[in-house]
Order: structure tokens, then C-alpha cells, then sequence
């Protein structure tokens, strides 16, 4: 098979060592975006340079459909990079990237059509586009402007890959499912039981007030360790509320009128956790 | 005569921020000119998603020396005083001329070549474009990164540095089919873009990609992409693609927003016909072949997507959705959508009350009310917002409701902008005023009325559209009851624009609102008959008028005496204004009469009683004509 899933993320994560990024691997909590991994959200801080790829197995839990949707699930997979800062060319080393996944990129319409990324429970936010690829969307390129409610100085860049997308192009396939994982193993081998059953329990099992009292819980968790100066557990916090957050969610537990204030309550705690970073940062370089 | 090019090479710029630069580069260019003291024979702005660029064809070669003089100490001033005024305008004490008792400092300057002009103008362009969105980036601040930049002087590069680069003479073509090429002189400047594949002139996008439309079939546009797509591409190729015809059983305009909403294809259809199973959409180069199968792929997803949700929308029923209301919140602190739709109600029966309208008309309004914002919930809107309204009113059809209560729901979001279609039957048009006098109540309740050019709840939109309403129909909506106090100056607000664009003068409309007058209907035909009274007899009344006001502050409460009226101007005066003008003109015609009255008659009498009096009568008539506007705000 000469366009595996496996063997395409292989060959993004090969090209970006090759431009100097450090592989990550993903993070071991639940996040919505490989943007809420500590390796960007917490990275883009401060002055410091840094480079990294890396897969992250993005978990929203409203997205499920129980594995019968051919391109909407509970967990994907972005392949996301940062360069910090973001250089001149890299609109080209990111073309060159689609090349070295197998894309002809000059047989394609590829486009870099305007879109403008928001995270308000993060306080993050950044200009760029998406990316088309003969009218498909392939991924986000995004000029982070802010995070944590903080301006960023230097600019990172952002490239999130959808690599569902970008894999059933390249096999020529409709549906996720039918994807070849590896030579002789199938997308629905791997992840279809695992979507089946996530989405039974993200919509019909999880426990309301379990999750509403971890949320509670895991707040206050992180407000002490953000008074202990201790911003990484602090960061580890946040993003199990914003799980719990995402399962309530998925419940219809949120009332619309509490939405507003679950965001606040994240974005509140997100921002303590990048100025604690960076003083904890700057006091220890 | 010295041609200048200037290219500001960007990462792909928004179409918004395209169209800005479009505007605001010409003002631009010639304001950086004439800063410069220079002057051009003809000035181009070409706007492309990968470059802005200004050409001045015909510069002078320099900016002309400009004799310069300035007096400096007296003549007998101490030497020491002389010589350091000399010194500091470069000259020696002796070269300082004498007249009129004071030394001169005279240069003729220097002529200042073009090319040591054209740094501060290049700057001035890239620093004056006002984008509504900006990004910084290490290079500065701009709507997307600047990656080059081409200043020429004819056919040389004219050295600066800006945004982190230097100024050189190297463009970048089509991204996969132009590659890098050197720029000639501005005069080839278009031609030397086409030869690596940029149409560097959006004029020139159009046509091409309109032509191509035209070639094709009878293309639609009812989402208006057209202008975005003119710069979404820097070499237009217009490509056609199909799809399976079962996908046409979706109504037509779900069809259209699949193909317009996101990805800006053109649906096509033959006047009076229906739609084809094609649609046509304008690339940027690529294997047509390969371009045109991917673009088919992503549109009969999108069309799974509608289809999938309009049946299970279809299924679910609008009565169901419209059940599930509750749970979705309108404003912070104002409680749900439900309650809203509750809220409806009462303001329905009173505007149809109040303009007489015919019961089936209040039957369906209020029917309507309470499955307009059903659709908010379903399926379709939440695949495709355009649909709004029109998803709601498709869903009434298909439960059987009365076509006037699916007309209402789709025209109660009319008018979607200023100058919109409006709703087009009386339901639609009561529900249409009824909801958004809701929301400004509501909002301006909470203190969320809008700041500065932040409206983040769309309540001029909303102001507007009730105004326009009215205006259109002639209803009557009793601004006080219907959105309060503090919302009634906002709503009549939204009446200038209205009113300035039929001639109507800022003056006039001030002088209508000044009457008192609060029904936006009542207020706009006042401005309307004072503009047509312009004229001498409205000036007459005007100064009549301001003689009454300008004494009339003191004015002691009640009705004039009439034993105390002595003098007969005071008596005619008195008489004429116990009935009231019934026009503009009759108020006009007591303007002699006013004039008499001051002209004849002290009303500051010695005599305390007489002058109590004479304010009186002074007061009244200010009130009686004021009934016509307050004319002091007219121009004099």
C-alpha cells in the first residue's frame, strides 16, 4: 500500500524533524486540539525559540457519531506543528510538507482562503486561513496573536493537519473507515469499537453530576496549584475541566445561560496558568 | 519623467482587507504625493490577493529648490547673537542679509531628486491603509505578512527597507505556476505579472472570471459571492463540475447555500427553469481534471450533510423544535428563546390594534410568533446559518400551516440589511417590528446598548428595520410603549440616514424631531414637508419663531389674559394663534403677525402684570409653532 494512514503521518512527522522540530508525542490527558497540548499552548509563550510536531488524538466529545458518519468523530487525529518563531518562508515549507506526504501540490488548487482561530476558554486567539485543497479543507494555518490572554511577542505559527482528510484522499477513499491504518489493517479495525462505544457514553452514560463536581473539583485543584507556582499541574487541571466541560456538553447538561460562565471560569484559570508560566519561566532562565 | 512602481508582496490578504486596500490606496497615493511636493500624470492601483500595487506614471525628475527666508535678531544686535543665528541656518555672519532692520537668513535650497522622495510615500501607503482586521508578525503589523517588495523608479530600484525587508525588483508569480521574475517598468507592470501567471488587476479577475461564467451556462449568484471570489484568485480559471440530480428534491435554496455558503460555487439555472445538476466554480490553476473531481467530492458532501438534516428536520416536525426553545438562551439575563416567542404576543395584538389591521392578518402574526424561531434548532440552520427564516418558513409549509404564517416566518428577519427587501404582508411585517422591538427592549434593559462602533447584538440593524418598516407601511408602533424611553431616541436615530438619502437635510430632520413628535412615521413626514417648505416663508418662520423662543425661557405658567391685552398687535396675535395653525404654511402665515407684535408691543412693560402677560402670549405662540419642529436647529 504505498499511502498507509500510518506511513502518511510517518512522512509529516519525518519532514518536520527534518526542519528541526522536536517530535512530540501526544499529550496524556484529553484535549479538544493539539493546541491545548502544554507542547503549544504553554510554548508560544514567553521569548523563547521552539519547534514541534507532533500527533495529537483531539477528543470532542459532541462530534461523536457513534462511527456511522464517514467523516465526523468524538477523536480525531490533527498533526500539528509550531514554529516560534513563525519564519518567512513558511508558507512554502508547509506546501513542501502536502509534497512530502505524496501530494502533487502543482496538479492541485491549493489555497490559503481567510480564517480567523478563537479560543475562548483559553484566551487565545490568532489570524490566518484555511487551507484548500480543490475546495477541501486540509488544514488551519494560524499567526497566533494571543494566548492566555496574553500577547504574544514573538509570533508563532500554527499548522493543525486534518489527517482523516488528507489520509481518505490519498487512498482515494469516502469514508474514514475504509482507510488502511497499516498494509492490512483498516481505520474501523483500530478506532470503530472505540467510537461506538465513546459515543454511547459521552451522549448517554456519563454522569451528570460526576462531571459537573470534577469540574469543580479540578478547578480548584488547579487554582492551588497556580498559588503553589507550580503551572504545569496547574495547566493538567485546566484541561481535565475543559473534558468534564466537553461531557456535560455532550449531555445537554450546560444550560445555554451557564455556558458563558463554564468558558469564563476556563478562560479565568487558563490566564493564571501563562502568567505563572512566564514568571516562573523568566525566574528560572 | 520618471514612471514609479511600487509592489507590496503579501501572503494571501483576506477579500475584505483586498477591497480595502482597493479603497483607500488611491486616496493614498495621492495625498503621499502631493506631501512630497511632487505631482504625477497618472496614477493605477491594481489589488491582488499576493500584491498591492501603486504606479505614478510621469513623476519629475525632482522636487523643485524652495527659496527659503527667515528673519533672525535685529541689526544692531550684539555680533555674538548675529553669528549664532548665521551659524544655525549654515551661513557665515556675513552672508545674512539686511533690510527692514533685521538680518536674513536667505537659501534658494536644493532641488530634492524623486528618488529621495519615494521611501516616506511607500511608507505612508503601507502605514495608512486601515484594515478592519490586522495580525502583527516579526516584520510589523499588517492584514498578512509583507514577503517582498518592489520599489522602481523607472528601471531602478529605488533602496529602502520596510517591514524587515529591503526593496528590490524580484516579484513572485502564480504560486505554482509563475515562480519568481524581475519587474520592468511600471508601464509593463500588468504584462510582466501575466507572463508568470498573476492577473495583478481585480478589473481584469472579473471580466475573465464573468466571461468564463457567461461561456458556461446561465450562472446565479444569489449569495453575492462574486466580489470575494475576484480575490480568492490571482489567475482565474472558471471550471465546472456536477452532481447526482436526486440531490435537486432538497428545495432549491438549500441546493444554492450548500453550493454558496463556504465553498462560493455558482449554481446554474435558465430563467423560469429549474436547477441543473452542475455547478460552476473558479479555480487557481491545477489539473482541471484532478481540480474539478475534489471540488465534486467536498460539494456532494455538503449536500449529504443538507440532506441528511433536512429529513431528519422533516421528521422531528417545527412544532417539536419550536418545543425545544426553552433551552436555548436569547440575551444573558433575559432568559430563553421561549421567552421571547412568550413576549411576542402582547406586542402583536397592540400594533394591530393600533393600525387597524385585519384579524387574519393578527391570526397568523401571532401564530407565526410562536414557530419563527423554531428553525434555530434544527438541522439545516445549524449546517447553514443563511437559512435562516427560510428553513422555518420550508418546515410551516411541510406541517400544513397557513402560507401567511410561513411568510410571516421567513419575512420576519427582513430587512437583513440596510435598504433590504422588507416584509411584503402585513403579518410578517407586525412579527418583523414586534421581535426586534423585543430585542432593543430587552437589550437596552440589560445595558447592552451599543458602544462606539461596537453593536455586538445588531440593535442598529434592529432600530432600522422597525424604522423602515414603518416608514414603508405607515404603521404606527408608539415608540415609547413599544421599546421604552432610551431606546425611542435610538430607534429615531435610525431615521437620518433614511431621510438624508431622499434630500432630506440633517437640519430639517433635527427640526422634525424637535416637535416633539415621537411616531417614526410622524417625524419623518414633518422633515419631509419642512425640506419642501424650504424657502423664504420658512425662513420668515424660522426667525419668528426664534424671536418667540429666545424670551420665551422665562415664560410664567397659564394662558394670557385677554382683559390685559392692550395693544393691537397683542390682541391680533392673541386671536390669531387660539386656533391653531393646521399646516406648515399656516404656521408660516403668523410670522407678520409675530414680527408686529415685537415690532409694536414692549413685552418687557414695566408693569409686572402686563409683562407676565406678554410672556404668555409669547409662550404660547412658541409652543404653537414649535408643533412644526424646532426651527431654531434650521441654518440662518
Amino acid at each position: 500500500m504505498a499511502h498507509t494512514y500510518q506511513g502518511m503521518l510517518a512522512a509529516l512527522q519525518a519532514y518536520w524533524e527534518e526542519q528541526g522540530c522536536t517530535i512530540m508525542q501526544p499529550y496524556h490527558t484529553e484535549v479538544g486540539a493539539g493546541t491545548s497540548n502544554p507542547a503549544t499552548f504553554l510554548r508560544v509563550l514567553g521569548p523563547w525559540p521552539w519547534r514541534t510536531g507532533y500527533v495529537e488524538p483531539s477528543i470532542r466529545p459532541d462530534d461523536g457519531r457513534y462511527g456511522e458518519n464517514p467523516f465526523r468523530f468524538q477523536q480525531f487525529y490533527q498533526y500539528q506543528v509550531i514554529l516560534k518563531p513563525a519564519p518567512a518562508d513558511i508558507q512554502d515549507l508547509y506546501l513542501a510538507s502536502l509534497q512530502a506526504i505524496g501530494i502533487d501540490v502543482p496538479r492541485h488548487d491549493v489555497r490559503f482562503v481567510e480564517d480567523n482561530w478563537e479560543n475562548p476558554s483559553l484566551g487565545a486567539s490568532g489570524l490566518g486561513w484555511e487551507v484548500w485543497m480543490d475546495g477541501m479543507e486540509i488544514t488551519q494555518f494560524t499567526y497566533f496573536q494571543q494566548a492566555g490572554g496574553i500577547e504574544l511577542d514573538p509570533i508563532s505559527v500554527e499548522l493543525a493537519y486534518g489527517t482523516e482528510r488528507l489520509g481518505m484522499y490519498l487512498q482515494g477513499v469516502r469514508r474514514a473507515q475504509d482507510m488502511q491504518w497499516s498494509a492490512d489493517v483498516r481505520w474501523s479495525d483500530v478506532l470503530l469499537q472505540n467510537e461506538r462505544q465513546m459515543s454511547i457514553y459521552n451522549y448517554e452514560l456519563a454522569d451528570v453530576e460526576v462531571h459537573a463536581r470534577h469540574f469543580d473539583d479540578f478547578e480548584a485543584e488547579a487554582r492551588r496549584c497556580i498559588e503553589a507556582r507550580l503551572p504545569l499541574p496547574a495547566y493538567d487541571y485546566v484541561l481535565k475541566c475543559s473534558h468534564a466541560f466537553n461531557l456535560l456538553d455532550a449531555r445537554r447538561a450546560v444550560a445555554v445561560t451557564d455556558r458563558a460562565g463554564y468558558i469564563l471560569r476556563m478562560r479565568r484559570l487558563a490566564q493564571a496558568v501563562a502568567r505563572t508560566y512566564l514568571e516562573v519561566e523568566e525566574a528560572g532562565a | 519623467m520618471p514612471d514609479l512602481l511600487v509592489e507590496i508582496g503579501c501572503e494571501e490578504l483576506p477579500a475584505a482587507a483586498c477591497r480595502q486596500a482597493e479603497e483607500q490606496l488611491p486616496g493614498l497615493l495621492e495625498t503621499g504625493l502631493e506631501r512630497a511636493g511632487i505631482a504625477a500624470a497618472e496614477c493605477r492601483i491594481h489589488v491582488a490577493p499576493r500584491r498591492l500595487a501603486a504606479l505614478a506614471f510621469g513623476l519629475p525628475a525632482e522636487r523643485p529648490a524652495e527659496r527659503s527666508e527667515v528673519r533672525g535678531p535685529r541689526e544692531d544686535a550684539p555680533e555674538q547673537a548675529l553669528a549664532g543665528f548665521a551659524r544655525k541656518h549654515g551661513l557665515d555672519a556675513a552672508a545674512l542679509e539686511r533690510r527692514e532692520g533685521f538680518v536674513w537668513a536667505v537659501s534658494e535650497g536644493a532641488p530634492t531628486p524623486v528618488a529621495a522622495l519615494v521611501p516616506d510615500l511607500v511608507r505612508s501607503l503601507v502605514e495608512g491603509i486601515q484594515f478592519s482586521k490586522t495580525m502583527r508578525w516579526e516584520g510589523g503589523r499588517f492584514s498578512r505578512p509583507i514577503r517582498w517588495l518592489v520599489v522602481k523608479l523607472d528601471d531602478e530600484v529605488v533602496p529602502m527597507r520596510l517591514a524587515g525587508l529591503a526593496s528590490g525588483d524580484t516579484t513572485s508569480g502564480h504560486r505554482y505556476e509563475g515562480g519568481h521574475a524581475r519587474l520592468g517598468m511600471a508601464a509593463s507592470y500588468l504584462d510582466d505579472l501575466r507572463a508568470v501567471r498573476a492577473m495583478a488587476d481585480s478589473g481584469e479577475r472579473r471580466a475573465a472570471i464573468v466571461a468564463g461564467l457567461d461561456d458556461a451556462g446561465p450562472w446565479q449568484d444569489p449569495g453575492g459571492k462574486l466580489d470575494e471570489v475576484v480575490h480568492l484568485v490571482e489567475w482565474p480559471v472558471v471550471l465546472q463540475g456536477g452532481f447526482d440530480a436526486r440531490y435537486l428534491e432538497l428545495p432549491d435554496r438549500v441546493v444554492e447555500t450548500a453550493m454558496q455558503s463556504h465553498q462560493r460555487y455558482f449554481p446554474v439555472r435558465r430563467v423560469g427553469a429549474d436547477l441543473e445538476p452542475r455547478f460552476l466554480f473558479v479555480g487557481n490553476g491545477g489539473d482541471p481534471d484532478v481540480v474539478r473531481a475534489g471540488n465534486e467530492e467536498v460539494l456532494v458532501g455538503r449536500l449529504d450533510d443538507a440532506a441528511f438534516a433536512y429529513g431528519r428536520d422533516l421528521e422531528r416536525g417545527l412544532e417539536a423544535m419550536a418545543a425545544e426553545l426553552g433551552r436555548v438562551s436569547f440575551l444573558e439575563g433575559s432568559g430563553s428563546l421561549a421567552d421571547k416567542v412568550a413576549r411576542l404576543a402582547p406586542i402583536i395584538e397592540r400594533l394591530c390594534a393600533e393600525n387597524g389591521l385585519a384579524d387574519a392578518a393578527r391570526v397568523a402574526a401571532l401564530r407565526a410568533a410562536l414557530l419563527c424561531k423554531a428553525d434555530l434548532v434544527s438541522g439545516l440552520v445549524s449546517e447553514f446559518s443563511a437559512l435562516e427564516g427560510y428553513a422555518g418558513a420550508v418546515y410551516a409549509r411541510a406541517a400544513g400551516e397557513d402560507e401567511a404564517v410561513a411568510a410571516a416566518i421567513e419575512e420576519h428577519h427582513r430587512p437583513s440589511e440596510a435598504g433590504g427587501e422588507l416584509p411584503a404582508t402585513d403579518a410578517g411585517a407586525v412579527l418583523s417590528v414586534a421581535d426586534k422591538a423585543d430585542t432593543l427592549a430587552v437589550a437596552f434593559g440589560l445595558g447592552l446598548e451599543p458602544t462606539g462602533s461596537r453593536d455586538p447584538f445588531g440593535l442598529r440593524r434592529a432600530a432600522a428595520g422597525i424604522v423602515a418598516i414603518a416608514l414603508a407601511r405607515g404603521l404606527t408602533i408608539a415608540p415609547q410603549e413599544l421599546v421604552g424611553g432610551a431606546a425611542t431616541a435610538f430607534l429615531l436615530d435610525r431615521l437620518e440616514p433614511i431621510l438624508l438619502d431622499e434630500g432630506v437635510t440633517v437640519e430639517e430632520v433635527r427640526a422634525a424631531r424637535g416637535s416633539g413628535a415621537v411616531e417614526p412615521v410622524a417625524v419623518a413626514d414633518l422633515a419631509r414637508r419642512l425640506h419642501a417648505f424650504a424657502g423664504p416663508d420658512r425662513d420668515a418662520l424660522r426667525d419668528a419663531y426664534n424671536r418667540c423662543v429666545r424670551i420665551a425661557g422665562e415664560t410664567p405658567a397659564g394662558e394670557p389674559d385677554p382683559a390685559l391685552l392692550k395693544e393691537p398687535a397683542e390682541r391680533a396675535l392673541a386671536e390669531a394663534i387660539r386656533t391653531p395653525p393646521d399646516s406648515l404654511e399656516a404656521a408660516a402665515a403668523l410670522a407678520p403677525m409675530v414680527n408686529a407684535f415685537f415690532d409694536d408691543v414692549l413685552v418687557m412693560d414695566p408693569d409686572e402684570r402686563l409683562r407676565a402677560n406678554r410672556l404668555r402670549l409669547v409662550g404660547g405662540t412658541a409652543s404653537v409653532l414649535g408643533h412644526y419642529g424646532d426651527f431654531a436647529q434650521l441654518p440662518g
